[in-house]
């Protein structure tokens, strides 16, 4: 599913360059759901900017679904992102001027597909993630939560194969951050149609927060860009 | 770039202000040079010499002044025949009260050296250069009294010379000139100071005594024509404020994560205050500075193209200089330093007040105000415009104001219907899931008020060629009906060459008319008269017909009868007997006059009562015509020379071939020129033509300026929502889409300003612009739709809105996804 092969991260060059990951060997298989953890610094974002294709490794190679990264052109990526790969931030994963429900849609409307087509999907998602009485709610009338859970539903709009979230929790408190992290495992366990193919998703989180960590049944411990 | 627009900014009003300020004083300049000082010019008539003696006799008087000048006509016996100006002048006259005649822009100096060439002429550095002749060489003139050949005794320095009768004219000492064009002993006027009217009646009871006119017609209209052009500076300023304005504010916003970094170090407000104060300062200051130096550039080349326009009408223009004045650089600095900074201000004051907890707030996103209250204001204003701009018709001053007004009223109304608009595509939009187009349109709602006044830019400076067309079509449209139904000439023949100057008063002989009557091949002929006379204190223009033959001639041509109420046998009778007149339309308008009242008319012998047995189209003089039948006309205004020679050609007969004969005939004696109907109307096509192309010129540099402005808007948006495109790419929104989306923002900007442009033009064109003409030349015309330049400005406002967003566009595209998502 995704495969990191001796990857490395460099920022910058010359005396003033930054070695973010140093040789990573790693792989996620279907239907993992892996914790990424480790001091600040130790490129955790890093890692999970290369496994979105947001970023392309120094050296080694980056192989999503069966294919590297440095490989691929830029709408390639854009596309695999779009279809392939659900993404979470920490923060500002909405566009303010949509309401919740066409932010979670927006995705399949890149595509092209027509708005009935989808909309019921989007407001089933919304429904999932317990959002049901604010479809048209904006962002900025929702809270840090609340819109962290559209940012989950509009990341599972596309079905995606890989669920990628970098600290997912870091702007809420302890009982929402496990709300969050309660409904990341609850998607994980589907299976996901792909090429009429049914595969597990896999889920990465980077987090810092231990109790969310030790939940995880896959733990990867980062520290100086490599894997301890 | 920030200095670029700046600069652009500041040089597009500079521009069009220096250049507008200094068409208008080269005008007037050359028109006092020009301009006889005296207080009476004394003559006894058109082709009637007055003895030099009275002159004599009048200088006698104590404390007066006179200089008796000979004016006579010649053709120059050059390869293209030109006509040529003859002054006569006596230097011992002239040598204290040089001053007083036309002829002083040669200076005295040279008016007495002529004494030492016999012969000798002083010539115009235009001419000599023309005509490739020099100081000693010879020139030969038809004076009409044979060749006579003259000798050139220098050349006149002063530059004014060379647009006084387009530098075609020579100074020539009286006696050589007396003799040389065979009038010894006679002059053509007598300019007079010192004296009054009593006094030169006293000396000579038969003369015509004259004021010498002002500041002539010709330049009047020359004046407003450049006057109207201050609207399209305004709008220039505007503009310039516009641009200046957003490009600040564009890069402070882009600047504004360093301000607040500043500002959370511990960078007092002060200290932010003072290091964006001087850096807008200099930027503002350096920009001023090249923008006043481009603007003068620009002005230069502008007031070239309009002295050129404006002299084939008129040859008044001198060497119009582009002079930078102290005040005008003060105010330009003012202007764009202080926009600068106000700009800079704005956001740096809005970001102030917001506290900083909700910078820091992921989704900042605020609704769009209401501008509500303040479209119901420019809704009440664009009321009150519109009636004041139709109804009050007061001076230009104030129908400017009224214009002025109309743009603030849209621009208060503006923002709320691209707020209202905004959201009824958005529910279109949304329902299509087409959020491509919502996210461009999303972009432009952000700030209704700054896509409100970009569309307004762009689609004003739009408006201005729909405008302007529309009037002029309009014009075009009503003087080709006049001109078929008024006219049933074939070929008209008269004293100066129109293609030159349109408003010519050289005048042709009364015996011209018969004479070419019997030219084989004419079946009709008739003279008309046309000369201006004062009617309450303004130049109307009296036309003067020889009704039989002109009704002949109408027979002839099968034409219905023109005025319409010449049908009737009792106006007939009337007009026949000289004691009713017709006027035209715009002179009705202007003096509001009905048919069935009567006006009364200072002649030169005496006033005189008309009876106004009706009013029609005639657009000869904007100021207002009557048509008097030319008996009348000769007696109550002591003439006896005519304007033009209307002539018919008989059934049958070449057009060409007799119109040479008609050269032919009329050259013979004096100076006369025909032109048949099609040249005539290609005449006053290219004048409209260049009058047009005169203002179109002003809307290319507006609608470069709009577009300016578009492409300053979409960045700014681009600039704005850099965290939000960096999103947009991490959720798998493609490269080109992204640029289709910023693409399609100038779309949305096109499509409003083509909008404004086309409905605002017709608009434009239809009340403020004909309310000004109406105003002034009390013509009226009807509402024509002029197509090429609605399609034209449709496709500008598509194809500029386009490539404005391609550079905001290829920017948005190479939106870094990862340090634009990272910058919270
Ligand atoms: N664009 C960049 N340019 C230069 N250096 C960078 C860049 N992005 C990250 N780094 C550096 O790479 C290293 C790893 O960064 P990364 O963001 O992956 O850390 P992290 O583990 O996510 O830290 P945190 O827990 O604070 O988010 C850091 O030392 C950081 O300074
Ligand atoms: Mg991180």
């Amino acid at each position: 599913m995704l495969q990191f092969t001796s990857v490395s991260k460099t920022y910058g060059e010359g005396p003033l360059s930054v070695k973010a990951l140093r040789s990573i060997d790693f792989s996620v298989t279907p239907g993992e759901f892996i914790a990424i953890t480790g001091p600040s610094g130790c490129g955790k974002s890093t890692l999970l900017h290369l496994a979105s294709g947001l970023d392309l490794p120094s050296a080694g190679q980056v192989v999503i679904d069966g294919k590297a990264t440095s490989d691929r052109s830029d709408d390639e990526l854009t596309l695999m992102r779009r279809n392939r790969i659900g993404l979470i931030f920490q923060s500002f994963n909405l566009i303010p001027t949509l309401t919740a429900l066409e932010n979670v849609v927006l995705p399949a409307t890149l595509s092209g597909r027509p708005f009935s087509a989808i909309a019921s999907n989007g407001k089933r998602l919304l429904e999932r993630v317990g959002l049901a009485a604010r479809f048209s709610h904006y962002p900025d009338q929702l809270s840090g939560g609340e819109a962290q859970r559209v940012a989950i539903a509009r990341a599972l709009m596309m079905d995606p194969l890989l669920l990628l979230a970098d600290e997912p929790t870091g702007n809420l408190d302890s009982a929402s951050g496990l709300e969050i992290i309660a409904l990341l495992e609850e998607f994980s366990e589907e299976t996901v149609h792909a090429d009429g193919v049914k595969l597990s998703r896999s889920t990465l989180i980077v987090t810092h927060d231990e109790a969310i960590a030790s939940r995880a049944p896959r733990r990867v411990r980062l520290k100086d860009g490599q894997i301890l | 770039m920030v200095v670029l627009s700046l600069t652009l900014g500041v040089a597009i009003f500079v521009s069009s202000f220096e250049s507008v300020l200094a068409a208008e004083s080269a005008i007037a300049r050359t028109a006092n040079a020009t301009q006889s000082t005296a207080e009476w010019t004394v003559s006894y008539g058109n082709f009637v010499g007055i003895p030099e003696k009275v002159a004599d006799e009048l200088g006698a008087i104590k404390g007066s002044e006179t200089v008796p000048i000979l004016e006579a006509s010649a053709v120059t016996e050059t390869q293209h025949a030109r006509n040529f100006l003859i002054y006569g002048v006596d230097p011992q006259r002239a040598s204290h009260q040089n001053h007083l005649s036309q002829v002083s822009v040669a200076d005295f100096g040279a008016i007495a050296s002529l004494a030492e060439t016999p012969d000798g002429i002083l010539l115009t550095q235009k001419f000599a250069a023309s005509e490739s002749v020099r100081a000693g060489g010879l020139l030969s003139l038809d004076t009409g009294k044979g060749l006579r050949k003259f000798r050139v005794a220098g050349l006149i320095s002063d530059p004014r010379a060379n647009h006084l009768a387009s530098g075609a004219f020579g100074i020539a000492l009286l006696s050589t000139a007396q003799r040389l064009v065979g009038q010894p002993g006679l002059v053509d006027r007598i300019e007079v100071s010192g004296v009054s009217r009593a006094q030169i009646q006293n000396i000579c009871p038969t003369c015509q005594i004259e004021r010498p006119g002002k500041l002539g017609s010709a330049a009047q209209d020359a004046l407003g024509r450049i006057h109207s052009l201050l609207g399209v500076s305004v709008l220039a300023l505007l503009v310039g404020l516009l641009l200046i304005y957003n490009t600040v504010q564009v890069s402070v916003l882009d600047r504004m994560k360093d301000i607040a970094i500043l500002r959370a170090v511990g960078a007092t407000r002060f200290q932010i205050l003072f290091l964006l104060l001087s850096e807008w300062l200099a930027v503002g200051a350096a920009s001023s500075v090249f923008g006043i130096l481009l603007g003068s550039g620009m002005a230069g080349l502008l007031v070239e193209y309009t002295r050129r326009t404006v002299n084939t009408m008129v040859p008044l223009m001198a060497d119009a200089k582009v002079e930078v004045t102290p005040v005008l650089i003060g105010v330009s600095m003012i202007i764009g330093v202080g926009t600068a900074l106000a700009a800079a201000l704005v956001p740096v004051a809005a970001a102030a007040r917001v506290r900083p907890l909700e910078i820091l707030r992921p989704y900042a996103y605020r609704r769009a105000r209401s501008f509500v209250p303040a479209a119901v204001v420019g809704f009440l204003l664009f009321c009150l415009g519109n009636y004041g701009i139709t109804n009050l018709h007061a001076s230009i001053e104030w129908g400017l104001v009224m214009v002025a007004v109309e743009f603030l009223s849209v621009a208060l109304i503006f923002p709320q219907i691209v707020i209202w608009l905004g959201r009824i595509l958005r529910k279109q939009m949304v329902s299509r899931a087409s959020f491509g187009p919502f996210l461009a349109l999303d972009g432009l709602l952000k700030a209704p008020h700054r896509t409100a006044f970009t569309i307004m830019t762009f689609g004003c400076s739009l408006m201005m060629t729909v405008a302007t067309e529309s009037l002029v079509d309009g014009f075009r449209k009503s003087t080709g009906t006049w001109m078929s139904v008024a006219f049933p000439f074939d070929i008209s023949v008269m004293g100066n060459d129109i293609s030159a100057s349109v408003y010519g008063t050289q005048v042709l002989p009364q015996k011209l008319t018969p004479e070419l009557a019997k030219v084989p091949g004419i079946s009709g002929a008739y003279s008309v008269r046309k000369l201006f006379t004062s009617f309450r204190g303004q130049d109307v223009m009296a036309i003067g017909v020889d009704l039989e033959p002109y009704l002949l001639a109408r027979r002839e041509k099968n034409m219905k009868m023109w005025p319409t109420e010449l049908a009737d046998p009792e106006a007939l009778r009337s007009f026949r007997e000289g004691t009713g007149v017709f006027l035209s339309d715009n002179f009705s308008e202007l003096f509001q006059i009905q048919p069935g009242e009567s006006i009364q008319m200072q002649t030169p012998s005496g006033p005189k009562t008309f009876r106004v047995l009706g009013k029609t189209d005639d657009y000869s003089w904007p100021h207002g015509a009557f048509i008097i039948g030319l008996k009348e006309l000769q007696t109550s205004w002591k003439d006896d020379v005519i304007s033009y020679v209307d002539l018919v050609v008989a059934p049958g007969q070449s057009l060409a071939e007799v119109k040479t004969r008609v050269q032919h005939a009329a050259k013979k004696n004096q100076m006369a020129f025909a032109f048949d109907r099609q040249e005539i109307r290609d005449v006053t096509d290219s004048v409209l033509e260049q009058t047009v192309s005169m203002a179109n010129i002003q809307a290319i540099i507006a609608i470069l300026i709009g577009v300016l402005g578009v492409i300053n808007a979409i960045w700014i948006g681009v600039v704005n929502r850099q965290r939000e495109i960096g999103l947009w790419r991490a959720i798998g929104v493609t490269r080109w889409q992204v640029v289709r989306i910023v693409l399609s923002e100038g779309i949305y900007i096109g499509f409003a300003a083509a909008l404004i442009g086309v409905v605002g033009g017709l608009y434009g064109g239809w009340v403020p612009l004909r309310s000004f003409s109406y105003d002034i030349t009390g013509y009226r015309y009807p509402l024509v739709v002029p197509w090429p330049q609605v399609g034209m400005v449709v496709f500008l406002a598509f194809g500029l809105g386009i490539a404005a967003g391609i550079f905001p566009a290829r920017m948005a595209g190479k939106t870094p996804v990862l340090e634009a998502i990272a910058c919270e």
